[in-house]
């Protein structure tokens, strides 16, 4: 059984209907590309998946289960799949250490030893280790995504959304980032990951999804998408990206 | 004019030293009581039932569209009456009073814990979305988002503001005279009814509440400067 399975998604914002009829399975390991024009709908199909956004219709199975329907114990759901933000959402009156320890030691009662050995390991993994003790507004956008990424995986998190993970750094510093997700999929972490870095869908993805207006165009892997469209409106996107 | 400043000091000088202690005593506690009702009335707006929110806007608007020397009143006359008739409903006789100074610290929390509370809702609302989103998305409630993620900067960011408030407050103890608190303007019009010595009197007093209030006022865009280092 797949790890996660999408049916008949919707989501309405008043009369703007933005995700219509969405179906996807997502197994478990694999890393799942999602691109498509501004304003498809890309961020709020993947806030649905984590429920901050609550979908109009439809269900979403997680391991079997409909998150749609768990009420309260989204919270619970929620520490099984982290979140990384376009603009880091680090907090700001704590500590880089602080910020990765924190929420292990809150909800997961993890000791407080226990719990620094850990994130200083994960600050480690995402190159950050030296500026544990630091606040993150000394950080560069680069900096504070790898520590946001860190602070995700210190949940232990079963899968990994990301959007536009490096929409907002500087150019310069897109690489650092990219290269700390593709180690995380290459260990084999099931990643959904919104972006316009073609590179990265290119060499990493299992499968590319194309949206637009709100619908899942083409879904497939990315020699295909990116050689082979089949979908007028995919080639005409892709074209318009790959040119740029 | 000759001007009897030697005698003004050496008489009323010793006065208002108590009297600054009165100040002191009814603006730390007043700020404190205000400080709690402010958070309390803040905490409450951020709720999703309607009744409450528009019964805590209600109040805060009663509280704001009234004068402060008029709600000291209230609590010094009003309310022992009212609790009075209250009780007598059930044939206890209360005899009710309210100490002037303890009339002071109630009146004060309430009234500067309406103004407050709009500081630090304002300050609640300004601070970024994704705080909140970060947090939810890590596992945490709504409601632990909201403690340890939202009101810890948005009380950060009100500092300055708390510190323009805590000034305003020592200057309006002056109202308190009028419910006979043995406060600085209370103290300078006896010395003055009694000694005529009008013209010094009062030119004391206003360099005591010079005295107290520049400094603090210092101290607080200090340490806004000192705030602005962190977060927004
Ligand atoms: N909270 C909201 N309230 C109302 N409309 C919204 C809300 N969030 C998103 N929308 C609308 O939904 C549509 C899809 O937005 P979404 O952010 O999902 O697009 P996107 O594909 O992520 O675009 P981008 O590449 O610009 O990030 C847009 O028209 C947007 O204006
Ligand atoms: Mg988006």
């Amino acid at each position: 059984m797949a790890m996660m399975q999408i049916k008949n998604l919707s989501k309405s914002f008043d009369d703007l209907q933005v995700l219509r009829d969405i179906n996807l399975e997502i197994e478990k390991g694999q890393v799942v590309v999602i691109i498509g024009p501004s304003g498809s709908g890309k961020s709020t199909m993947l806030r649905c998946l984590n429920l901050l956004e609550t979908p109009s219709g439809g269900e979403i199975l997680y391991q079997g289960n409909d998150i749609t329907k768990l009420g309260k114990l989204v919270t619970d759901y929620r520490k099984h799949v982290g979140m990384v933000f376009q603009r880091f959402n680090l907090f700001q009156l704590h500590t880089v250490l602080e910020n990765v320890m924190m929420a292990p030691i809150q909800l997961n009662k993890m000791g407080k030893t226990a719990a620094k050995e850990k994130a200083m390991e994960l600050l480690g993994k995402v190159g950050m280790k030296e500026k544990a003790d630091v606040y993150p507004d000394t950080l560069s956008g680069g900096q504070q995504q790898r520590v946001a990424i860190a602070r995700a995986l210190a949940m232990d998190p079963e899968m990994l959304l990301f959007d536009e993970p490096t929409s907002a750094l500087d150019p310069e510093l897109v690489g650092d980032v990219l290269e700390v997700m593709k180690r995380l999929a290459a260990d084999g972490m099931t990643m959904i990951v919104v972006t316009h870095e073609m590179g990265f869908a290119r060499d990493v993805a299992d499968r590319v999804i194309f949206m637009d207006e709100g619908y899942v165009v083409e879904d497939e892997p990315p020699e295909v998408i990116f050689t082979n469209p089949k979908n007028e409106r995919t080639k005409e996107f892709l074209s318009r990206v790959l040119n740029e | 004019m000759k001007l009897y400043w030697s005698k003004t000091f050496s008489t009323l000088g010793p006065s208002l030293i108590q009297g600054i202690g009165v100040v002191i005593y009814v603006t730390v506690f007043g700020f404190l009581v205000s400080l709690v009702i402010s958070l309390l009335l803040a905490i409450g707006r951020t709720s999703k039932y309607k009744i409450l929110n528009r019964l805590l806007v209600l109040f805060v608007e009663l509280i704001r569209g009234t004068p402060l020397l008029v709600q000291f009143f209230y609590i010094y006359y009003v309310i022992p009456m009212l609790c009075d008739a209250f009780f007598m409903l059930f044939g206890i006789k209360t005899g009710l009073q309210i100490k002037p100074v303890v009339a002071g610290i109630i009146g004060f929390g309430i009234n500067y814990g309406c103004y407050m509370s709009e500081v630090i809702r304002s300050a609640i609302m300004a601070v970024d979305p994704g705080q909140r989103e970060a947090g939810l998305a890590l596992g945490y409630s709504e409601r632990q988002v909201l403690f340890k993620f939202i009101i810890p900067p948005a009380l950060r960011n009100s500092i300055p503001v708390f510190g323009n408030y805590l000034v305003m407050m020592i200057k309006d103890t002056s109202l308190l005279a009028m419910i006979s608190v043995q406060e600085l303007l209370l103290r300078t019009k006896t010395f003055a009814s009694q000694t005529f010595l009008t013209v010094e009197a009062y030119t004391l007093l206003a360099l005591v509440y010079l005295v107290i209030s520049v400094p603090l006022s210092r101290v607080s865009v200090v340490l806004e400067k000192k705030l602005k280092h962190r977060g927004k």
